[in-house]
């Protein structure tokens, strides 16, 4: 077998083992280039998540490490071994597709037991392994079954027993919970991810929910065009996007259009905003956006704040539930919006309406600076 | 095996080789089905279509001699005017069915009268016999000792006229269930908003009904139009001094030995069936546009005036096509129609006036059977490769267009071809030629693209990820093929089953060519018996067929209902 080059792709500070490597993978179909020039390393036992809109090539990736659709270049190692041109059944992975792709002849027990009978297992052994998945995915009793009777949810159960059946070194996942409805989601979300850390499998999810994403993985891969945008925890993620692409993708973002006035200052509308060393890159009379997320607008405790105070008129007020989120007037010529949110506490406390005018401050540590007319930047 | 036992050069071949060698037995297996298959439609369609050509343009000695054929051709002007006849009788015989049919879906569709499932069956009647009955029938009905001949006003039904009646029974069924999906498919919203904005009903079926069944109606046109230029059965027996180009190839061959001759009418025969086939895949591929953004199914309502109207039309439609099938029957049954009207059994004994007789009947269950089994294994294995092979894009594209080209050659030049291409002696199939084999080879070519298609939607409607997950759970895609894919399609294979039986029961065009006399097939003895002037006997022996057919479509259905019963836990109905 043919060995990777010694090459030591590490992460700062990063200990882990490297399960998987992928080194400069492209896919191109036809002339459309689906997957350009990605790299990433794949940490043994981590759950990672592949995110980013339709069309950005997660299933193309996915595909390539599990060697359904070979990469047009580039390689990919596990374990250090080269398996670029390995076909998928001498990979070692379980697979599960958002159709579930249950074979709809078979009982749930003959499902799951779909990859051991081809092994040659003993029936016996056979048998017990499914009851232990089953127990496993907690559908005890539903052996006999067809898919065709079970709801989404247990039908997506089901799948993830067959994948698991052969106890595979990595587990691939296709928008596992995209077909379920919202309650039955985010239940399995929890399960699945309690699940992946008892067994401690490796496992890539793809999905375009950043939600599931932010919750259930260790880190996520931002992706956009084919291109691999961003790579972290989801904290680390959310809270230090390292492109407006990023910023916008997740979460909820102002984005507040603006320039360099001085090193560390940028003027937005008639607000001059100080920001930290994010605008070392830029020179004076550079066209920037400045960041800030919704709830790290301040209001309580300004008394010792001095910086980036501004006093707005609240446009207007939508409550969603556990929070309200206000409209700020930014003012000047371009008309500017802040969204801030707020909890309603904070709404009572400060007796916050409609046409209200309120002090707030931008933290300067919750600001981030990108070039406006960069890529992937809103509007 | 690894990649470390193979040398590795840079290049792109040298990666897509290193994927085959990994990939081991599946990998070559995908690419040997797909090659075989691929062959073989080259060697049973390609070459013999090229021998064809080639023949076209050679004189009965084999040397080349350009265009000197055609020239002849085109000069002779009895065989000219057969391209006219042959225009006119598929033109007229078009209208006429496709205005029929029309009529008969637009009431099993669109109506609310009732017995419509009988009226269905009814019509599929056609299917089951050979084109050779009705044409048999109506010199009873109409010919010099018939008994409604009175009804022609003193024109002859040998010619244009019978054979135009005959065709109209032969081609109904084809055009009726093309007539009724396209009639089926179409959004009630659309009548709904008409209703809504009071249109006049004649108004709503000039701007709602027909262009939404437009496609339908080119598709159904084109189809009449083809099976009746190329059908050969009905003018053989009815067309009298009416020379049309099915025939005149017939004649060339088998009665003048004039080879080159046939090649050449085989070749102006193709024309228009190669001009129909281009028509009808463009019409379909825009006619599934129109499908993919249909919505709410149409349900009609109770009206009275249309319904009894429709009614009756499809009752006369009944009366016409079972009354053409019961005088064969009948006249199979009698003793010397019309003037002795006694019952006997004696027409079925076949073997007191063809040397081949019953055995011939033999011949074609053997063929029939030995086709749909066959065939059923190939066509499905080739749907199965094109639809869910992993790799080799480009070979499956291929087979795939391979695939589809059979519809376009007409029996007769199919078998004219296999002449040409077989009967040599230096080529090493040619120990081929003569034997039931090359008889179900060619069958099972002729009836090709329908079964292809058929399999190939079966296939489509089941997970494409099925062969991911199994390669995941490193579970061979073969096995998988044969633990899934083969239950879940059971019922197309069982239709692309009968579809095969009933059409090698039926079919001469090909097999005229190509039989020997220890391999003479039921179809073609009805040809002989009626060229000897045995009638009864002919009618007799068709009946023979239709009640074949009969037998196995029952037995289709019975064993639909079994699968449907058995694996009712499965199977969940399709909408
Ligand atoms: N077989 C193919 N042939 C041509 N283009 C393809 C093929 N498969 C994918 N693509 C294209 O490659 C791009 C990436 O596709 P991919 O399926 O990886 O997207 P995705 O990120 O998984 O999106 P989604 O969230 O919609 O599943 C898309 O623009 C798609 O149209
Ligand atoms: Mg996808």
């Amino acid at each position: 077998m043919a060995r990777k080059p010694k090459t030591k792709a590490k992460t700062k500070g990063s200990e882990q083992r490297a399960f998987l490597e992928i080194r400069d993978v492209s896919k191109m179909f036809g002339d459309f280039t689906a997957l350009q020039d990605v790299t990433l390393d794949i940490y043994d036992g981590e759950l990672i998540c592949f995110l980013g809109p339709s069309g950005c090539g997660k299933t193309t990736l996915l595909r390539a490490i599990a060697g359904l659709d070979y990469q047009t270049t580039g390689r990919i190692y596990q374990l250090e071994r080269d398996i670029s041109d390995v076909p998928p059944a001498n990979r070692d992975f379980g697979i599960v597709f958002q159709s579930y792709a249950l074979f709809p002849n078979l009982t749930v027990e003959k499902n799951i037991a779909y990859g051991l009978v081809n092994r040659k297992m003993d029936r016996a052994k056979v048998k017990a392994r499914v009851e232990e998945l089953l127990e496993l995915v907690g559908l005890e009793g539903s052996d006999d079954k067809y898919p065709a009777a079970l709801s989404g949810g247990q039908q997506q159960r089901v799948a993830l027993a067959r994948a698991l059946a052969t106890s595979p070194g990595m587990l691939l996942l296709d928008e596992p919970l995209s077909a379920l409805d919202a309650k039955v989601r985010e239940h399995l979300r929890h399960e699945m991810k309690e699940l992946q850390r008892t067994l401690g499998i490796t496992t890539i999810m793809v999905t375009h929910d950043q939600e599931e994403a932010l919750s259930m993985a260790d880190r996520i891969v931002v992706m956009s065009d084919g291109r691999i945008e961003q790579v972290g925890t989801p904290m680390e993620i959310y809270r230090n996007p390292t492109s407006a692409y990023v910023a916008d993708f997740i979460g909820a973002m102002n984005f507040l259009h603006g320039k360099v006035v001085r090193k560390g200052h940028v003027k937005v509308g008639k607000m001059d905003i100080a920001v930290n060393g994010g605008t070392d890159q830029f020179k004076t009379g550079d066209e920037v956006v400045v960041c800030i997320r919704p709830e790290d607008v301040a209001v309580r405790d300004l008394a010792q704040v001095k910086t980036n105070r501004y006093a707005m008129a609240i446009r207007d007020v939508e409550f969603l539930g556990s929070f309200c989120r206000a409209t700020l007037d930014v003012g000047g010529k371009t008309g500017e919006e802040l969204i801030a949110d707020f909890s309603i506490n904070l709404m009572r406390d400060f007796k916050l309406v409609r046409g209200a005018k309120l002090n707030i401050a931008l933290p300067k540590d919750r600001l981030q600076v990108f070039s406006s007319n960069g890529k992937g930047t809103p509007e | 095996m690894s990649a470390a036992d193979i040398p590795v050069p840079k290049g792109e071949s040298s990666t897509r080789w290193a994927r085959l060698h990994n990939g081991g037995v599946e990998a070559w297996a995908l690419l040997g089905g797909v090659s075989a298959i691929i062959i073989a439609l080259v060697a049973f369609m390609a070459l013999p279509l090229y021998a064809l050509l080639k023949k076209s343009v050679e004189d009965d000695k084999g040397n080349f001699v350009g265009l000197d054929n055609f020239a002849e051709y085109f000069a002779s002007v009895g065989l000219v005017q057969s391209i006219t006849n042959s225009l006119t009788i598929a033109l007229l015989t078009m209208v006429i069915s496709c205005t029929l049919a029309f009529i008969f879906a637009y009431g099993l569709t669109r109506t609310c009268m009732p017995f419509k499932r009988g009226f269905r069956a009814i019509a599929t009647i056609p299917i089951l016999a050979p084109s050779l009955l009705p044409a048999i029938s109506l010199i009873y009905l109409f010919g010099n000792q018939g008994i409604m001949k009175g009804l022609l006003f003193g024109e002859s039904i040998y010619g244009p006229i019978g054979i135009m009646i005959a065709m109209v029974f032969y081609i109904f069924p084809h055009v009726m269930m093309i007539m009724v999906t396209a009639l089926s498919t179409t959004d009630a919203r659309l009548y709904e908003a008409a209703e809504a904005l009071d249109t006049k009903p004649v108004r709503v079926f000039f701007t709602v009904t027909l262009p939404g069944a437009i496609y339908g109606i080119v598709s159904a046109a084109v189809v009449a139009f083809t099976l009746t230029i190329t059908d050969f059965g009905v003018p053989k027996v009815i067309g009298g001094q009416y020379n049309v180009l099915a025939t005149d190839i017939y004649k060339q061959v088998v009665g003048q030995q004039n080879f080159s001759m046939g090649a050449v009418v085989g070749l102006v025969l193709l024309i228009p069936a190669v001009f129909s086939f281009t028509i009808d895949r463009h019409v379909q591929k825009k006619q599934v546009a129109l499908l993919s953004a249909r919505a709410v199914p149409y349900h009609p309502k109770p009206h009275k005036t249309r319904d009894t109207a429709l009614l009756i039309f499809c009752i006369m439609m009944s009366v016409f096509l079972i009354g053409i099938l019961g005088m064969a029957a009948f006249a199979s049954f009698v003793t010397f129609w019309p003037y002795d009207m006694s019952f006997t059994l004696a027409h079925y004994d076949f073997d007191a006036v063809d040397p081949n007789g019953w055995s011939s009947f033999f011949n074609s269950l053997k063929m029939a059977g030995f086709t749909a089994v066959i065939g059923v294994i190939i066509i499905f294995l080739g749907a199965y490769l094109v639809e869910k092979g992993q790799s080799f894009p480009k070979l499956r594209a291929l087979f795939h267009m391979l695939a589809i080209l059979p519809m376009a050659v007409p029996g007769l030049v199919l078998g004219l071809a296999y002449v040409f291409f077989f009967s040599v002696p230096e080529n090493p199939l040619s120990a081929f030629y003569g034997t039931l084999a090359i008889l179900v080879v060619c069958t099972i070519v002729h009836f090709y693209t329908v079964s292809h298609l058929t399999m190939l939607t079966a296939l489509k409607q089941i997970d494409k990820e099925f062969e991911s997950v199994s390669a995941s759970l490193q579970v061979p895609f073969y096995k998988t093929m044969m633990k899934v894919h083969v239950p879940i399609c059971l019922p197309a294979i069982s239709d692309v089953m009968m579809y095969l039986f009933v059409n090698a029961m039926t079919t001469v065009s090909a097999v005229v060519f190509l039989y020997s006399p220890d391999t003479k097939l039921a179809a073609i003895t009805v040809l002989n018996l009626d060229d000897v002037g045995d009638q009864a006997e002919a009618a007799a022996m068709a009946m023979v067929i239709v009640a074949t057919s009969i037998t196995v479509r029952l037995l289709h259905g019975l064993l639909m209902r079994g699968l449907n019963r058995r694996h009712s836990a499965w199977r969940t109905r399709s909408g």
